[in-house]
């Protein structure tokens, strides 16, 4: 209650040392590092008269195992041992990195629930640093490693979280290259029983194909909002892609809802890479029907497929920049890569997110250079047991 | 990795056949669509585009050709897609754009009918 209070306007910048000034009394420290756009390292929030420590990459040290695995972890290194402690920061479930814990007084690390009340009050920050995100750019300056571009700064405005759990589903998105976007896109809205999203993948490169990606979902976004039904939501993508997006603009998507009690997957298919539905460890097939043309481009012939789901299933959606990846030689990083290494992490169990930011990573790896073109995936689990794994 | 795009027009008695060598991507259709556009603007444009040296197309390059097939539309006439090679097929059917843009198996299927008179057909 004492960090609500001091928080109530507190700048961006003054968080941790709000945070700080509420632990105080109980003899312990928290250092909030936050995970940088491209998910590669933890960047310590710079706090005054303290130097920062220095960043922390997620894929070789405990605190990243802390993130990726969504778990408290001891820090080990620590020689009164168990006094110092690594948390994940999450949003409800959306991972902003990491908390570091101290204990600063000996004995304080000693009740029976120090992690879980740590975990509770880390909780309370990871919202707190998402309601004050908006208000300045230090939050959000304290996650990039370079400058972003117009197009960058104008799509990632308009997508929701990376990630989202309720009981019976999680869905989860990564996007790259994070700082130069040119026109992918990703949405989603979960109410009641049912789940809508899309991942979307407007024409050509920078800030013309991030506008076209801009109309297309805040057009999907209003006839979604108004009640419409998916063809009617594609429509309307395509009727303001047309209206106000120069050169005949269009933009490949798979625009989809899943009814939550039933498990009925209708969805359709505009020009986009065909979904991956995985069913007990393996990917059983692709979701080949709903074609039509791309949005923009009108299509007269346009009817909803639909799929029935198993409880455990999962689908993977993404962009052709993720499989079309091509290393030195020119191969391709494929389709079949793409679902050997999904198969792989689901048999490993990683959580939605994790698993994303590994795929993605890897078809970034696989570009000669810098990436052609945008890499989107979108994850959507229908179980009960995944909100477990995205959950401390 | 990435090969530029060379381009060269050939008129015909009665229509405009472009052909395209390399690979059109976003960093590389300039000249393409330098030579394509405005030939589509003309009256009653005839314009066959030969695909049988493009070896890989992105979305850009799929854009251009939906608006140099819609532009030639507009002006009476047409835009027809020669002897793609498979990947360049496939980027047609995974879009769907079959069912908009005139795709052909060959140069000579593509002009087949065109002393005849005729307008635009579907795939062949």
């Amino acid at each position: 209650m004492d960090l609500l209070a001091r928080t109530r306007i507190a700048q961006p910048d003054g968080l941790s040392a709000a945070v700080n000034a509420a632990l105080r009394p109980l003899g312990v420290r928290m250092t909030l590092y936050l995970v940088d756009k491209e998910q590669r390292a933890l960047r310590a929030l710079p706090e005054p008269d303290r130097p920062a420590p220095p960043g922390l990459a997620v894929d070789s040290t405990v605190a990243g195992r802390a993130f990726t695995s969504v778990r408290a972890v001891p820090a080990t290194d620590d020689p009164r041992g168990g006094s110092r402690l690594w948390l994940p920061l999450l949003d409800g479930t959306e991972r902003l990195g990491v908390v570091e814990v101290t204990a600063s007084r000996p004995g304080a690390a000693d009740a029976a629930d120090f992690a879980e009340q740590c975990d509770m009050f880390a909780a309370l920050v990871g919202h707190l640093i998402t309601v004050k995100m908006p208000y300045g750019d230090f939050l959000v300056t304290a996650r990039r490693t370079q400058r972003m571009s117009e197009a960058s700064e104008l799509v990632w405005r308009l997508l929701p979280p990376l990630t989202y759990a309720c009981d019976r589903m999680v869905i989860s998105a990564v996007l790259e290259p994070c700082y130069d976007v040119g026109g992918d896109g990703f949405d989603y809205a979960v109410g009641g029983s049912r789940a809508f999203f899309t991942i979307l993948d407007t024409v050509g490169h920078g800030l013309s194909s991030g506008l076209g990606t801009a109309v297309a979902l805040s057009a999907m976004r209003a006839a979604r909002r108004a009640g419409d039904g998916l063809v009617a939501i594609a429509e309307a993508a395509d009727a303001a892609l047309v209206e106000y997006i120069a050169d005949s603009h269009f933009a490949t998507a798979v625009v989809a809802e899943l009814d939550l009690d039933t498990g009925l997957l209708r969805y359709l298919n505009a020009g986009h890479p065909r979904p991956l539905l995985l069913r007990r460890g393996k990917v059983v097939r692709e979701l080949a029907g709903g074609r039509r043309m791309p949005l923009g481009l009108a299509d007269p012939k346009i009817e909803v497929a639909e799929e029935m789901l198993e409880f455990g299933d999962r689908l993977l959606l993404y962009t052709d920049g993720v499989i079309e990846a091509r290393d030195r030689q020119g191969a391709w990083f494929g389709e079949g890569r793409l679902i050997e290494l999904f198969e792989r992490h689901a048999a490993a169990d990683l959580p939605a997110p994790e698993t994303l930011r590994r795929l993605c990573h890897a078809a970034l790896a696989h570009y000669d250079g810098p990436p052609r073109d945008d890499a989107t995936l979108l994850l959507v689990e229908w179980s009960a047991r995944a909100a477990g794994t995205v959950l401390p | 990795m990435t090969e530029p795009l060379s381009v060269t027009v050939r008129n015909e008695p009665d229509h405009t056949v472009v052909v395209a060598h390399g690979d059109v991507y976003f960093d590389t259709v300039g000249p393409l669509r330098d030579v394509l556009l405005p030939l589509a603007a003309a009256e009653r444009p005839r314009v066959v585009l030969d695909l049988a040296n493009v070896s890989t197309c992105d979305s850009s390059g799929l854009n251009l050709m939906v608006q140099g097939h819609q532009l030639a539309a507009r002006n009476g006439g047409w835009l027809r897609l020669a002897a793609p090679q498979p990947v360049v097929r496939l980027a047609f059917e995974v879009t769907n754009l079959t069912r908009l843009l005139a795709v052909y198996d060959s140069l000579a299927a593509a002009t087949g009918d065109v002393r005849a008179g005729n307008g635009p057909a579907g795939n062949r």
